[in-house]
């Protein structure tokens, strides 16, 4: 499978990523080398066996519905870039 | 007009957040209204290294909601991660679930025809739910008016939810609404949500398409968002109804796109484009391993299960024998039902038999007047009231055994939500609200009542029938308690009529 320059811009665009010319031009031909290796994976017949959505053979790890205050706020904070004492800040979203 | 020629088609998805002690993936409390960014989580912050497990209460929850709607419920199903990026979202995806959702192919029934006053049949109807699934909520972005920043408060992050998606079986605003309304009732009676949607723990957005009337193919449709109460609900699809069809009719196509509800213009506006690409690449979550519902979890929930709404509402007009309006108004809320029941069970312990169906319908109505009005006045739930259900019981008692008067029963129900240590019966005492009803002791005071006043008498048997409501306040007034007004009335009515008869046969 090969994957296009446009599909690498699109990839590229979703993950808020921006990459010169010549990145992207790289990033189409790594992609296209590393989606052909897996392709290797098509030559098994795989109809009839189920998806599997987990590598362990394991179900229901669950916990209890209880509360642990872990971290407090200033300890939320602490390692943010901004911060105004209360709240995260990040750079203007404009719905 | 353009509305008439067209049919509506409308599907819903609704988000449900679930009252749990702690969010969905990590131990954080999930309480609203906390000072922000003081109930987060390494976890519920997405830092690196973390590992997310699930809440057992959760998938509860989650089978709660769908054995009431009649959902099949998945053998194994798995969390996947939803992508995109957004301030509010630290980790860059949301983890939700994808195509194994935890239930599937449910229903809930509407009574289109039902008015809240109206006795006309009403005709159920199923609305199909396409699936049920858990996911984590967002946190919560608060974008000031001046300065280039948005402040981010992450306590809402990873607050469990369900999301309901139905089929497009709703054909009017109305019927979405009335939809709503039952899901919200549900989620109460299931103890799941408290179904608050102005606080946004029922959040609603709408597919809503036109077409010809006949037609079975159905139109484009539009996506309707930031909808946060039934009426804006009702009033946003309204709204874009009649934009497609007056669209349509001007032989305009509709474009496929999402749309905000501005409630203050009364309008749909389109949402900037890029935040409707929907792109979200899910995939199965590594850090999550799939949950495996089997049988007895199933039953065992199942067993869990409240008598929902509509089955009490059957019972209470069948078995308890209420009016259908007055079941319908009673099992609204649980525990305004509960109230009822355990109300009516202590006054079954007082009259020990009887017309049973009249005492229901006794405790019915001070509930529907007197309980109802003080709730909503003071702003209480019933469980708050200073007024429980035994001492109600003791007070429709005395109304049942005509020893109070309904003014004095009213009276005497005042005063009970001033006094909680006090029954009904030792307050109408001291108030002297007992009515008297021996015939014996009022009809000497109503004999001297008609000897003191006879040039009023003669002007009653004279015609003037309008007197008889001074004699009667002429006997309350002088006899020393309360006696029965009715009993004062017939005993006027029989001696007035008496002297009527002597002033015949002395004419």
């Amino acid at each position: 499978m090969s994957v296009t320059r446009d599909d690498v811009r699109h990839v590229a665009q979703l993950a808020r990523l921006d990459f010169s010319a010549e990145e992207e031009a790289r990033m189409a031909d790594e992609l296209s080398e590393i989606l052909g290796y897996v392709e290797k994976l098509d030559e098994l017949d795989t109809s009839g066996v189920p998806p599997m959505s987990h590598v362990l053979d394991v179900t229901n790890v669950v916990r209890n519905d209880e509360v642990d205050d872990r971290i407090d706020q200033g300890q939320a904070l602490e390692p943010a870039p901004e911060a105004d004492g209360d709240h995260f800040l990040v750079p203007q979203v404009v719905e | 007009m353009a509305h008439e020629k067209y049919e509506p088609v409308i599907g819903l998805e609704v988000h449900v957040q679930l009252q749990t002690n702690a969010k969905i993936f990590s131990p954080d409390a999930a309480a609203f209204g906390a000072a922000p960014n003081t109930q987060v989580d390494p976890i519920s912050l997405g830092h690196p290294g973390t590992l997310p497990v699930l809440n057992e209460t959760v998938v509860e929850h989650a089978l709660r909601l769908g054995l009431a709607t009649h959902c099949s419920i998945a053998d194994r199903s798995a969390f996947a991660r939803k992508h995109y990026f957004y301030p509010d979202l630290p980790k860059g995806y949301q983890i939700s679930q994808y195509d194994t959702p935890i239930c599937y192919d449910g229903y809930v029934e509407i009574r289109p025809g039902e008015q809240k006053n109206a006795s006309s049949g009403p005709d159920s109807r199923r609305v199909g739910l396409t699936r049920i699934h858990m996911e984590e909520d967002a946190g919560k972005s608060m974008h000031a008016s001046s300065g280039h920043t948005t402040q981010l408060d992450y306590n809402r992050c990873g607050v469990p939810l369900l999301e309901l998606v139905t089929e497009p079986d709703l054909r009017s605003p109305r019927e979405a609404s009335l939809f709503l309304q039952r899901l919200r009732q549900l989620v109460r009676y299931l103890g799941i949500s408290d179904g608050n949607m102005e606080e946004g723990s029922l959040r609603c957005d709408a597919n809503v398409s036109v077409r010809p009337k006949g037609r079975k193919a159905f139109g484009t449709r539009t996506e309707l968002k930031n909808m946060n109460s039934m009426r804006h609900v009702e009033r946003a699809l309204d709204y874009e109804i009649a934009r497609q069809s007056a669209a349509l009719e001007r032989g305009e196509s509709i474009t496929q796109q999402t749309l905000l509800w501005d409630a203050d213009a009364g309008t749909t506006r389109p949402m900037r484009s890029k935040e409707d690409a929907h792109d979200y690449r899910y995939l199965p979550d590594p850090d999550l391993v799939e949950i495996q519902v089997e049988e007895p979890m199933v039953e065992e929930v199942r067993r869990s299960l409240p008598e929902l709404p509509r089955a009490r509402r059957r019972r209470f007009v069948e078995d308890v024998g209420l009016p259908e309006y007055d079941a319908g108004v009673l099992t609204e809320e649980r525990a305004v039902a509960d109230y009822f029941e355990e109300a009516l069970r202590h006054l079954y312990k007082r009259t020990k038999g009887g017309d049973t169906d009249a005492q229901a319908k006794a405790v019915s109505n001070v509930i529907m007047t007197e309980v109802m009005r003080v709730l909503n006045e003071r702003g209480l739930s019933v469980g708050e009231l200073a007024v429980g259900p035994e001492r109600l019981a003791q007070l429709v008692f005395l109304r049942l055994e005509d020893k109070v008067s309904s003014n004095g029963a009213q009276e005497v129900f005042e005063a009970m939500l001033e006094e909680p240590d006090k029954s009904a019966g030792r307050i109408a005492d001291e108030r002297d609200l007992i009515q008297v009803t021996d015939r014996g002791a009022i009809a000497p005071v109503v004999d001297d009542v008609l000897d003191d006043n006879p040039d009023k008498v003669r002007t009653f048997l004279g015609g003037k029938e309008g007197l008889l409501g001074f004699f009667i306040g002429q006997v309350m007034q002088r006899f020393d308690g309360s006696p029965d007004p009715e009993l004062v009335r017939s005993l006027l009515r029989k001696k007035l009529d008496a002297r009527r008869d002597t002033a015949d046969v002395d004419e």
